[in-house]
């Protein structure tokens, strides 16, 4: 055992040298007598310290040829080559140079998501940053309050509202940079938080709630009257979304006015609609500030979009135009027009009639799905326009657009590899930006460039697979089972989807549909719906194995919002999945017919004779009921063994859960250890040599533990805090491929120096630095 | 050559492939050089001027030639306008026919003198439902169906004036076939091809059932408002225009399809498969022919085979017996008059 534990040290301390080496930058230059000198503190052999793997650096392999969801833009008014962005699901990014190249400047704090950047009008280095992204669609970050920046985005020091999840406007004072008002919408997923409307006189020090409704009920807007900063408008805005169902709009929302710098409010009323509303969005326009626009989502197709010309006293509606609140009714005024204002959404929309009508704004090779946009003040032809698909430019009004082609945002719920020589090829589906397949790595000095990738299927992308012994067969999902297998040697497509048999009724896909492929047969797959499906001929055709493996829970058997809400309820159980459906799909790759299967309703269903036979397993310790389970891995070494993770994000509860069975599923135990109580996990590896060597992937970061799941490690090598969806592990190469949401993918090549910290390396002393 | 009226040239292997739509997002900067067209290619000549004057033009041109002679000239009578304006320009007819003789596909186009190409994208004649015409226009393209199976076949051009046709080139054999193999290649052309057919006359029966229980539902609605408007209420008869709103209720919102409030129509709860959502998903199959059917799409045809034929009848019934009858006891209890029923007339 000494021997051993001695070479354990010796291995910490080669592993902390090659850090060190790889921080420098010296590389192979070093000298020897360096090896003595780490400028990094020495490290105690018997601390798995997360420094300590720091030379174990994740490669971005991207790619920024999709780019991801853009939230908001702060432009420099005085300069307009110096922006920063906002991502939704992926930092703060700023640029000098008119997005030539962009610096990411918020990599490494509470958050990643993002919802509001604002620039101090008075100090163009001083920046204030809402995170947690301002809408309530199914794939939503949350964020941790406010942070500000006073030299340009250097660095960010958070200002509190850390419970208010997402964070819906920011206003800084023109004349007063201590004066700042920060609309926090407060958690879509429970009650509660800091929710409201807030105001800071002292940067940012202490805050002071200016307008509250309820702990349902949240402030998504506040914009301030230009020529006279007493004059404030917010709307608010109630809403709640779980797993199982989605209320888009209630009697909470409502549009306010303050006249006294914010300090009390008035409900504004006069000829506004009195049905529930949704999400609202409100502008003043510089071109008149008497002028006020709202666009309005409400239950009794009520909404529309309203124009005040008395700085909203009273409203009219100038028609029916609106958008989804869940995602869009973001309104910008133009800058010399005041009859003139855009609307993004879906296929954004812009009229020059004050609301009257409206037309496209323009699509042209351009992606769907706008949120943000800034138009140039000097020249209003010319503005910046981001979505799902990142930021395009246009100096025409939007007949033609320049894509910001080099930022690396993308989504990605799933990573697979393929066995491709002499490069590996890296697979997933992403968030709204199709599934997509490129190279590991490539011949070229420049590294793997956006030409490299090629899309498998279109819409939103999950789980892609590919043949082990022919990467040219590849399967790729789209939302709700929608499943192709698309062939690499021609660019062909085939669907693949099961289809519900004679006389059966539609299954229930969720919009994330686990789909694996067998260790025992290379053309057998498996999928789920609310039943789970198998094909031995690579989809070509379907058997349906289980009946409906779900705890079947009428989805309107919880009060939300301490109610039970009608049918006609804003937006009911729009755009989110039925309840009570497969989310996650095991196939042990020991024993050939023994399958798990979670739902997202909290069962994980155990066979061991291929489907005919299936037991439940329905609680689990420390578990909240009916908690979404994220991922299941069965054991490489014992077939006895099963890990699964569950998701309780959507009930407000972000505790990581990873429990361990050694009985297939009949008793479990936690192996959550040390990890951090805010950080849900996502998805699970276990290496294929070592079987302690467990992989966790987080909604903050990257673990792995090599006692079997006692002590976790955050590996953090050049990784941002980002959610790791998904892990996976490329054999011959002996890499790991992380799927992030937000940031692309990541590849920690040759991850076998982890094998070698075994457990007696961490015995009793051990206290893990994460 | 020149003084052939008109001459197909050789006609290189028309090339089937899976066209991607990569980086189509990614704004209007990023350079890209065009691709030939895919199809089989047809270059052909034609003699400038053929004789293909129209009644018009050459009316015009006795016209100018009698008056520049300084002669009388005769005005044209209604008839002669009226022949005027209703014949069919002459055009040229590429007719592609398969290797059995069979005709797949016609393109049509006006005639002018020079050389040309013509790009046939492989694809058989659509059949989609006519309906709104206006103006009768020979040259308007039917559009294209099914992809054909690679093999050979043959063009022919002819010109086409006054209804008779004339063969100028042809036939001139040539080639289709598949570039960039499959993995998993196609073993059966035929099969396939026959496949593809068979769902593309089930779906032109679909869509023609479908649009055919459209009409019947708004001249049953009339009739039904139609007895409303009599003074004196005529219950039996709206009892039977109700009944067969009810079926045509069932037919088109439950068999045909289902209305769906929610963005996706994954969002709604569990219910049987309406005829439209199988059909999609089995001819989603067609567009990609570089792919044998999956079962799932061979088994979702055989239901529909099954499902629809009941379907099929009931509309039938209701628009050969159930409405007519209806209509003509409209008719003899005087309700006013709807769309499509010949009003009752006797002479005094």
């Amino acid at each position: 055992m000494k021997k051993f534990r001695s070479i354990c040290r010796k291995l910490l301390f080669a592993t902390a040298t090659t850090a060190f080496l790889l921080l420098t930058g010296t590389g192979l230059k070093a000298q020897p007598k360096e090896k003595n000198k780490p400028a990094v503190a020495p490290v105690k052999s018997d601390t798995l310290k997360s420094s300590v793997f720091n030379g174990l650096k994740c490669r971005s392999i991207g790619p920024a040829v999709a780019s991801g969801r853009i939230a908001d833009f702060a432009v420099n008014p005085k300069n307009h080559s110096e922006w920063y962005v906002g991502v939704a699901s992926g930092h703060v990014w700023k640029t000098t140079n008119n997005g030539t190249t962009f610096e990411p400047i918020f990599d490494n704090y509470g958050s990643y998501s993002i919802g509001v950047v604002v620039m101090d009008p008075q100090n163009s280095s001083t920046i204030w940053v809402g995170t947690g992204e301002n809408n309530h669609q199914r794939a939503l970050g949350y964020g941790d309050g406010v942070y500000k920046s006073t030299d340009g985005g250097k660095t960010w020091k958070n200002m509190g509202l850390k419970e208010s999840r997402q964070i819906g406007g920011i206003v800084v004072h023109p004349k007063n940079s201590n004066i700042v008002f920060v609309a926090a919408e407060g958690s879509v997923w429970g009650p509660g938080g800091e929710r409201g409307l807030y105001k800071t006189t002292d940067g940012g020090k202490t805050w002071k709630k200016v307008l509250e409704i309820s702990e349902n009920t949240g402030v998504n807007n506040v914009v301030m009257d230009p020529e006279n900063s007493d004059v404030l408008y917010a709307t608010s805005e109630q809403r709640r979304r779980h797993v199982h169902t989605k209320i888009g709009g209630g009697p909470e929302s409502a549009v306010y006015k303050s006249i006294d710098g914010g300090n009390t409010w008035d409900k504004l009323t006069n000829g506004i609609p009195t049905a529930d509303k949704g999400g609202m969005g409100i502008a003043i326009s510089p071109v008149d500030p008497n002028v006020v626009y709202l666009i309005i989502e409400a239950a009794e197709e009520a909404g529309g979009f309203y124009r005040s010309n008395d700085k909203g006293a009273s409203w009219q509606k100038m028609g029916s135009y609106t958008a989804s609140g869940q995602y869009y009714n973001e309104i910008f005024c133009d800058p010399k027009e005041v009859n003139k204002v855009y609307s993004t959404e879906t296929v954004s929309q812009v009229t020059e009639d004050g609301g009257k009508t409206w037309k496209p704004v323009g699509n042209n090779n351009r992606h769907v799905d706008d949120h943000a946009m800034w138009i140039d003040p000097t020249d209003n032809k010319h503005f910046m326009i981001g979505g799902d698909g990142g930021i395009y430019e246009t100096f025409n009004s939007g007949k033609d657009y320049i894509f910001k082609s080099n930022l690396p945002v993308t989504q990605f719920y799933r990573v697979q590899v393929d066995n491709s020589e002499p490069f590996y090829y890296v697979y997933g589906g992403t968030q709204d930006n199709n599934s997509m397949g490129g190279p590991s790595r490539n011949f070229q000095r420049i590294g793997v460039i956006n030409e490299d990738w090629f899309d498998t299927n279109g819409g939103d992308g999950f789980f892609s697979q590919i043949d082990p012994n022919d990467p040219n067969i590849v399967y790729a999902e789209s939302q709700y089972g929608g499943m192709v297998r698309f062939d690499r040697k021609n660019g062909s497509r085939v669907s693949i989807k099961p289809q519900p048999r004679k006389g059966e009724d539609t299954y229930k896909w969720n919009w994330n549909t686990p789909l694996i492929l067998s260790h025992h047969l290379s053309t057998r797959i498996f999928c789920a719906a609310n039943k789970v499906f198998r094909s031995d001929d690579r989809g070509n055709s379907w058997q349906v194995i289980s009946e409906d493996l779900t705890a079947k829970i009428d989805r309107n058997t919880w009060p939300v919002m301490g109610k039970y809400w009608p049918s006609n309820a804003v937006a009911k159980d729009k755009s989110t999945s039925l309840y009570g459906t497969i989310v996650s799909l095991e196939e042990s790759p020991l024993k050939e017919n023994l399958l798990y299967a979670g739902t997202d309703d909290g069962l994980i269903q155990v066979t061991e004779d291929g489907g005919k036979t299936w037991f439940k397993a329905e609680k689990f310790p420390g578990i909240p009921e009916n908690t979404y389970v994220s991922d299941i891995l069965a054991s490489k070494f014992d077939e006895n063994v099963v890990y699964a993770a569950f998701d309780n994000i959507l009930r407000d509860d972000f505790k990581p859960y990873i429990l361990k069975s050694t009985d297939k599923g009949r008793t479990w135990v936690s192996l959550s250890g040390n990890l951090p109580a805010n950080g849900t996990v996502h998805s699970l590896q276990q290496d294929f040599v070592n079987a302690d060597l467990l992989f966790a992937g987080t909604e903050f970061g990257f673990y792995f533990s090599v006692d079997g799941g006692k002590i976790w490690v955050a590996l953090k090598g050049d990784l941002p805090t980002i959610p790791v969806r998904d892990i996976t592990i490329q054999k011959r190469e002996n890499d790991l491929a992380i799927a992030t949401f937000g940031r692309g993918f990541y590849i920690l090549d040759d991850y076998t120096p982890l094998r070698h910290f075994k457990k007696t390396c961490s015995k009793k002393k051990v206290k893990s630095s994460l | 050559m020149l003084e052939k009226e008109g001459q197909i040239f050789p006609v290189k292997d028309g090339l089937m492939m899976v066209m991607s739509g990569e980086r189509s997002l990614n704004g209007s900067m990023p350079y890209a050089a065009k691709n030939p067209e895919v199809g089989a290619v047809f270059t052909y000549y034609l003699k400038d001027k053929l004789a293909v004057k129209s009644l018009k033009e050459k009316r015009k041109e006795q016209e100018s030639d009698l008056f520049k002679k300084g002669e009388k000239i005769p005005m044209p009578t209604p008839e002669q306008l009226k022949a005027e304006e209703t014949e069919v320009p002459a055009y040229i007819s590429f007719t592609i026919k398969d290797s059995e003789g069979n005709v797949v596909r016609e393109l049509r186009k006006k005639p002018s003198g020079g050389i040309q190409r013509i790009v046939w994208d492989m694809r058989y004649q659509a059949s989609r439902p006519v309906s709104s015409v206006t103006k009768f226009d020979v040259l308007a393209d039917a559009g294209s169906g099914i992809a054909v199976a690679p093999g050979k076949y043959n063009v022919t051009m002819s010109l086409v004036t006054a209804g008779q046709t004339k063969v100028l080139s042809g036939p001139v054999d040539f080639v289709c076939r598949t570039i960039g193999s499959s993995s998993l290649p196609v073993k059966d052309n035929k099969a396939l091809l026959a496949f593809h057919k068979k769902v593309t006359e089930l779906s032109t029966a679909v869509r023609g059932t479908q649009t055919y229980a459209q009409e019947l539902n708004q001249r049953a609605l009339n009739s039904l408002q139609a007895i409303n408007a009599l003074p004196n209420a005529v219950p039996e008869l709206s009892a039977k225009a109700k009944a067969i709103l009810k079926q045509l209720d069932e037919v088109l919102n439950q068999k045909f399809d289902r209305k769906s409030e929610f963005p996706s129509y994954e969002e709604n709860p569990p219910a049987p498969v309406t005829i439209n959502a199988r059909l999609g998903t089995v001819s989603s199959a067609l567009w990609g022919a570089a792919n044998e059917p999956t079962q799932t799409a061979i088994d979702g045809y055989n239901i529909l085979m099954e499902e629809f034929p009941p379907v099929y009848e009931q509309v039938k019934k209701i628009g050969e017996t159930d409405l007519p009858e209806l209509e003509k006891e409209l008719n003899r209890v005087g309700a006013p008059l709807t769309p499509g029923r010949l009003p009752v007339f006797k002479k005094n």
